[in-house]
């Protein structure tokens, strides 16, 4: 069990340098593409006549995390959902603008959704396994895709899959009893290694450690800072200290709308609008 | 809490007094008799009884002799062909009677032409076989033909003892035949020789099973009543009364009260009724030396179980309800699961949210909540008048209970499908499952015991329904199980609403019977409703 950071105290300076210590300790990935894996152009999501989010433009880049921090009701969790479409399953709802993935448009009506949440993968805030077994979850994604030639091959994505998300020694004895009978943490890594199974090249995280205990979220933590480098991930989180403690990259917003984006360790020590830095030094929000 | 313990109270009555009346129908009275199969006994059945029992047996077992001592049989051309030696069948040819064969009033009918397969059908293997073994004792027959009564196949007996058996095609040519007088019943020499008497327990007449019960008969009342009246005029009761010196004794004795002004008076009996009651006393008399013999016995009542319904008490039996019942419901669970579910489905997993599916929502919920006789006048109308399909049939049966069940069918799916949490649905999206993938794989799975559930309630339901069956006509009387889902049915508590309505009080307790197998059988899906329920409970 890792050790958990100390609770930084809540005066400004202290906080700021804490976070500031957090985020150069990072080491960064070497050989990536500098090039950003999603970009959205003046991209909007209506519920009905309400824009949820409204005009936003960002680039996220390859391989590296970003988080997207806000108070409640801000749109972040709307944005994470329209960029693997899950909002086409909302009725009412619709974008305006544009994605890119990878250069490709995924914002239109024509796009091969299955297709595209193969890609982009999604964790979502409660742990959601399917009431089935332990493998059965995993080996989901490969046998829906026809990833797999046959059982062996089958067996060694599980395996694999269960391995990236720190979960393999915990059930390899267990694979084939329910999921539902593993912790919320378990559960929750159990989700990601379900995701990793089809090999996606985002993977969207929607709190995912809000409904769970602090262990289980530094294990959660850690595998998503192992993720770096091989998966471009993205992460709605509520909590600051997460955010600067596992993203590289930090998207600030409010109302709707992105206010700030930039390098987590900037926007933590010197944000350059006056809102962010109201709201992570836990003046509102 | 009141109110349960009342409720509960009433349905302790209802049980108590059910099982009471019904318990005795599970008894039946059985007379020890000897049976003398005779030419002449088959032809008058009940000949074949001791003239002692003969008013005490039940009709059916009388019936039942002249069936059995009888054998059909088909008059038919023989040709002793060359390969008649290897297979005797050959012997028979397609058949053709013209006009002249037919009695006059047929007459303008057309000829008849029976395939050699038909009349094959007809003709018992065993009879072309003993032909054969003519022949070969006597080869002189080869080449020739000759005009033969042969033995009539199982299926022939059936058709012509009571109009069932056979195939649909070769019944219309027995029909011919039997006009031309080519088919016959005999006496059954071959099981009986010139005649032979066997002993055998039978079924009891109705009034002499109740009485053997203790029950209200009519012999035991006219027995008392006879009893009564001969102690009130101190004549000894014997079997054959002077009627009318026992009419003047009463009329004398009545003058003698009337004028004492007694509070009853003697009802002076008029001569039928003396001579009645005084048979019932001698009948009476006869049953208790027969009881005191051992020759009437109370036995379990297999009748009821193994009987198809039946115009005598003793002979009726749950059989034909029972089966019309399991075809009903099959077909009324084949119909209805895969429609309701399905549309369960698309309405709570695809169907747009549009003033359609709100309409479609409102009547079907609407439509759970129509006294199910409307839905007998439904099946009335678009089924039987407008589709033709036949009446008083399984299928129609069928149908209109389908329709009674399916609204209630995909409401409870539906609920079911509801009660599936979206984050299971989430995450079958989120891993690229298309619509149909999710639902397959994951929404169903997880709600089909409720589904199920849901399912076998409806079931259940039309089970017991017997509203909209009164109005489509499977509340007819129908003596045998029906074969296909074009024959005439009748389901459980129609089986009970008929019965009810019967005059003989031995049907009474056989209703009663009928209403207790009824409500185990709903008690034992409502169970298996809840134990399909208690194994879906599922942490999420």
């Amino acid at each position: 069990m890792r050790e958990l950071p100390p609770v930084p105290d809540i005066s400004r300076d202290e906080a700021i340098s804490e976070f500031a210590k957090q985020v150069s300790r990072r080491d960064r990935p070497e050989d990536l593409d500098d090039s950003p894996l999603l970009i959205c152009r003046d991209f909007s999501v209506f519920y009905g006549d309400v824009a949820a989010v409204k005009n936003l433009s960002v680039e996220i880049p390859r391989g590296e995390v970003t988080s997207i921090i806000g108070p409640s009701g801000c749109g972040k969790s709307t944005f994470l959902n329209a960029v693997n479409r899950m909002t086409d399953l909302i009725p009412g709802c619709y974008t305006r603008g544009l994605i890119q993935l990878d250069g490709e448009d995924i914002s239109r009506p024509e796009t091969d959704v299955v297709w595209l949440r193969r890609r982009i993968g999604m964790v979502f805030q409660k742990p959601n396994p399917f009431p089935k077994s332990i493998y059965a979850n995993v080996a989901y994604g490969p046998r829906l895709h026809g990833m797999a030639a046959g059982r062996a091959d089958l067996d060694e994505i599980v395996e694999s899959s269960l391995r990236a998300a720190a979960l393999w020694d915990e059930v390899k004895d267990r694979l084939h009893a329910p999921a539902l009978g593993l912790s919320g943490g378990q559960q929750q890594r159990l989700c990601i290694a379900r995701i990793l199974a089809v090999e996606p090249e985002v993977v969207l995280f929607d709190e995912p450690t809000s409904a769970l205990d602090p262990v289980s979220t530094s294990k959660i933590e850690d595998l998503i800072a192992s993720l770096r480098g091989r998966y471009t991930v993205v992460i709605v989180t509520h909590n600051m200290q997460q955010a600067a403690r596992i993203s590289d990259y930090t998207m600030f917003m409010y109302a709707g709308v992105m206010v700030e984006f930039g390098g987590t360790a900037d926007m933590f020590i010197k944000p350059k609008e006056n809102r962010t830095e109201l709201y992570i030094t836990g003046h509102f929000g | 809490m009141a109110a349960l313990l009342v409720a509960a109270g009433f349905l302790g009555i209802f049980l108590v007094d059910l099982i009471r009346r019904g318990a005795s129908a599970l008894r039946q009275t059985e007379i020890l008799t000897t049976i003398s199969y005779r030419p002449d006994s088959v032809a008058d059945p009940s000949t074949a009884f001791p003239e002692d029992v003969r008013d005490l047996v039940s009709h059916s077992s009388v019936r039942d002799v002249s069936k059995e001592g009888r054998r059909a049989e088909i008059s038919v051309t023989v040709h002793y062909d060359e390969d008649f030696a290897s297979d005797p069948a050959s012997a028979i040819r397609d058949m053709t009677l013209t006009k002249a064969d037919f009695p006059i009033f047929l007459q303008d009918l057309a000829p008849l032409h029976v395939s050699r397969e038909h009349l094959l059908a007809m003709i018992e293997e065993e009879s072309l076989e003993s032909l054969r073994q003519d022949a070969e004792k006597d080869p002189s027959l080869l080449g020739t033909t000759k005009q033969a009564w042969l033995r009539g196949s199982a299926g022939l007996q059936q058709f012509l003892l009571d109009s069932t058996g056979l195939d649909s095609d070769t019944r219309e040519s027995a029909e011919r035949l039997d006009q031309a007088g080519r088919l016959r019943l005999e006496f059954d020499h071959a099981a009986f020789g010139d005649g032979k008497t066997v002993e055998r327990w039978v079924l009891a007449e109705s009034d002499i099973d109740q009485y053997v019960k203790g029950k209200h008969s009519e012999v035991g009342h006219r027995a008392e009543t006879y009893e009564q009246l001969m102690r009130a005029i101190e004549l000894p009761a014997v079997a054959d009364p002077d009627v009318a010196a026992v009419i003047a004794a009463c009329q004398e004795l009545r003058e003698k009260q009337v004028s004492r002004q007694d509070a009853q008076p003697i009802i002076v009996p008029n001569e039928e009724q003396l001579q009645l009651d005084a048979q019932a006393w001698e009948t009476r008399g006869r049953i208790d030396r027969l009881l005191k013999a051992d020759q009437i016995r109370l036995v379990f009542n297999h009748y009821f179980f193994f009987n198809g319904d039946s115009k005598l008490p003793e002979a009726a039996g749950m059989k034909s309800a029972v089966v019309g019942s399991v075809y009903v419901l099959t077909l009324v669970f084949i119909i209805c699961v895969p429609i309701g579910v399905l549309t369960s489905i698309y309405l709570e997993e695809f169907a747009p949210d549009n003033w359609l599916t709100q309409v479609i929502e409102v009547n079907i919920n609407n439509l759970a909540a129509i006294p199910s006789i409307l839905f007998g006048v439904l099946g009335l109308a678009a089924l039987i008048n407008f589709f033709g399909l036949p009446r008083a049939s399984v299928l129609v049966g069928g149908a209109t209970l389908a329709l009674m069940t399916l609204p209630i069918i995909i409401i409870s799916s539906r609920a079911a499908l509801r009660a599936v949490p979206d984050s299971i649905r989430m995450a079958g999206f989120s891993m690229g499952a298309t619509r149909w993938q999710v639902v397959l794989h994951h929404v169903l799975p997880a709600s089909i015991s409720g589904i199920l559930t849901g399912s076998i309630l409806g079931i259940a339901q039309a089970m017991g329904e017997t509203a909209p069956l009164i109005i489509v006509g499977l509340v007819a009387f129908v003596p045998d199980i029906p074969m296909s889902p074009s024959d005439a049915a009748t389901v459980m508590p129609a089986q009970i609403f008929s019965w009810w309505e019967m005059p003989q009080r031995a049907f009474e307790e056989r209703a009663a019977l009928a209403i207790v197998l009824l409500l185990v059988v709903v008690c034992a899906l409502n169970s298996l409703a809840l134990f399909t329920r208690s194994r879906s409970e599922k942490r999420w």
